[in-house]
């Protein structure tokens, strides 16, 4: 037996393992399905009930009935709601989301306009944040109960309490008005500076491809501030996750274990507190991901960054029922996604969810 | 049955807390005589796992301790931590209660067991899961290679708890602590890991120390007593005078309560059975 050895003992049957996680993923999807559902159906209804009619902002005031019927017709409100919601229904299932009031093109196409806008605020949001929330919430609990760990406790608390959209003005008002070392919140570059050709969607990326650094400056200015912001929001909770979760590792008997057994303080940390320790950090990564996904809708609306949050908000502004649906569809797909790979990430990670 | 491996001299040991100092060990002192199994007996609350934690080093951070602990003649009491981490595992392995909690959840067992091999030993990957395979053949956990590759959470208690003892044996140690090794466990696979720590010691010519509270468990297996009681060590004899000739109070009432667990044992096996289980699956304070 022991002469025979081949395999490494660490390996898993794969066949097994991948088995497990297909049956996993094909249980996600059909629920995944029912949630989206779910959320555009809830949606539907509540833009119709809640919202002012679309109508009395479209047609001039005093307009007369034919006008408004008109109009009504057109945008296709003039049936009862159920076969509006089954018309609704039908475009989407062709994946047809409608067309926008407000811009009168297909939603699908304002959101595909607009996703650079926010993927270039999202990634360097989600690389700040989660860097420095794993890496301030490590730090807090190795240096537990210590200056280090009150302090960055006041700075996540301070972070957590303030609200994303209040945090960019008094940021606004610091760096841009009174100090004037920041630009203005007026979008992804100022104004009578041409867009740099589309490359990868980030302007920043797409004037460095093209040679034009000044370009690039000027849009990498415009990104410091909404990017804080939105970092601000991601690191807060991570910190706390990946504090809690090290101390517990660093009090657990298996890190006993390690030490009783001789093994470097820095590997004990390294291969067996660190790795429990960011199982539940997983999680937050993802609330983090869909929070700068949605584009944190009231951060894009403080510095006019003309991005997926804004155009929700000012659908919701005009009543642009498709547009608010739409952005709605894509948040609750967003998450979907998420939380399936949040599920498969844990199947990966921690050998406990897979039996 | 020579001169002590282990000698611990006025072991004492405080909780500073800012509410105040808790004196929890006061002037310990015993030995380990070398090539025998030593049982230090106590209720929850004693100090004996305080005691046998601070040998190593480990004792929670807040329990500030003094006194003298020699091993082998050498001073263990104020080393730093390269002073400790040359003597874990290598010269003291502990096996601790709770070994699937001991076992870090997120690694093959294999894997766990091969790092310790390879750290005490210098073995190759390959050497190394070798070795592991036949030792954990050793201590009679079946298909020792697919239980390798297995995690923590899938072994029993007993079976966690011989890989608990695999990892120690690797180490090839000459001191063995035992921390309430069987706490936990049923009452037959609490007498097949005795057997084993017992048959292991002799084969190995190891010096075991067990902590225990549960003096049925020590018995026939151990050479020399010593009984602890809210932090101070109150007796210690040979086993052999010990069970015939208790010399304290408290000793005998240790004894006489364990009889009448056992005699309820024989009257009524199932039920005792039943008993005894409950009893030791209580959570048992180190402190």
């Amino acid at each position: 037996m022991v002469g025979t050895v081949t395999a490494r003992p660490t390996a898993e049957p794969a066949a097994a393992r991948l088995a497990a996680v297909a049956l996993l993923a094909g249980r996600k999807l059909g629920g995944a399905l029912l949630v989206i559902w779910g959320v555009v159906t809830f949606t539907f209804l509540v833009v119709r009930v809640v919202a002012p009619d679309p109508i009395g902002l479209l047609v001039p005031p005093g307009a007369g009935t034919e006008v408004r019927d008109a109009v009504r017709t057109e945008l296709g409100l003039d049936g009862s709601i159920v076969s509006q919601y089954g018309i609704y229904l039908g475009h989407l299932a062709r994946g047809d989301l409608g067309t926008s009031f407000g811009t009168n093109q297909p939603v699908s196409d304002d959101l595909l306009d607009r996703f650079p806008a926010t993927l270039e605020l999202a990634v360097p949001a989600l690389i700040i944040g989660v860097a420095l929330g794993t890496g301030l919430g490590i730090v807090a609990a190795l240096r537990r109960g210590r200056l280090a760990d009150h302090a960055i406790r006041v700075v996540t608390v301070a972070a957590l309490a303030m609200p994303p959209f209040w945090l960019g003005l008094m940021l606004l008002s610091l760096f841009f008005v009174s100090l004037g070392i920041l630009p203005g919140p007026i979008g992804r570059l100022p104004a009578g500076v041409d867009p740099p050709p589309t490359m990868t969607g980030s302007y920043v990326l797409d004037a460095l491809l093209a040679g034009d650094t000044q370009t690039a400056g000027l849009a990498a200015a415009q990104l410091v501030l909404p990017v804080a912001v939105l970092a601000c929001g991601i690191f807060a909770p991570i910190t706390r996750v990946a504090r809690s979760g090290m101390v517990e590792a660093l009090r657990s008997d298996y890190v006993r274990t390690a030490t009783a057994y001789g093994f470097p303080h820095r590997r004990v940390l390294t291969a067996h507190a660190l790795r429990n320790a960011l199982l539940p950090v997983i999680t937050m990564i993802a609330n983090g991901v869909a929070f700068a996904f949605t584009g944190a809708v009231l951060v894009e609306g403080v510095f006019g960054w003309p991005g997926i949050g804004q155009y929700a908000l000012v659908a919701v502004q005009q009543s642009d029922f498709p547009a608010l649906q739409g952005f709605v569809l894509y948040a609750a797909v967003v998450y979907v996604v998420l939380y399936a790979l949040v599920d498969l990430a844990y199947a990966a990670a921690d050998p406990r969810t897979r039996s | 049955m020579s001169a002590a491996l282990l000698e611990v001299r006025g072991l004492s040991g405080v909780f500073r807390t800012r509410a105040g100092d808790t004196p929890v060990l006061h002037d310990v002192s015993f030995d380990l005589p070398a090539g025998g199994i030593t049982a230090v007996v106590g209720e929850t609350g004693s100090g004996k796992s305080l005691t046998a934690l601070s040998i190593l080093g480990l004792q929670p951070p807040g329990l500030v301790t003094g006194g003298s602990i020699r091993f082998d003649g050498r001073e263990l009491m104020g080393l730093d931590e390269a002073g400790y981490r040359a003597l874990r595992g290598s010269q003291i392995a502990m096996v601790f209660q709770d070994a699937r909690s001991s076992l870090n959840p997120v690694l093959t067992v294999g894997r766990q067991l091969c790092d310790v091999a390879r750290l005490h030993r210098g073995l190759s990957r390959r050497d190394a899961a070798a070795l592991v395979e036949q030792t954990l053949a050793r201590v009679a956990i079946p298909e020792p290679r697919r239980r390798m590759a297995q995690y923590p959470h899938e072994f029993s208690g007993g079976m966690a708890q011989r890989v608990m003892i695999v990892m120690a044996l690797l180490c090839e140690p000459r001191l063995l602590l035992l921390d309430e090794p069987t706490t936990g466990l049923d009452v037959t696979t609490q007498a097949d890991v005795m057997e084993l720590i017992v048959a292991l010691t002799q084969e190995a010519g190891l010096t075991t120390c067990l902590v225990t509270h549960d003096l049925g468990l020590v018995g026939e297996a151990c050479d020399r007593v010593v009984v602890m009681r809210r932090g101070r060590v109150v007796e210690q004899a040979d086993a052999a005078t010990f069970f015939s000739d208790p010399a304290t109070d408290y000793a005998r009432t240790l004894l006489a309560a364990n009889r009448d667990t056992v005699d309820q044992g024989t009257a009524n096996q199932g039920t005792a059975n039943q008993d005894t289980a409950n009893q030791d699956t209580e959570p048992e304070g180190t402190a």
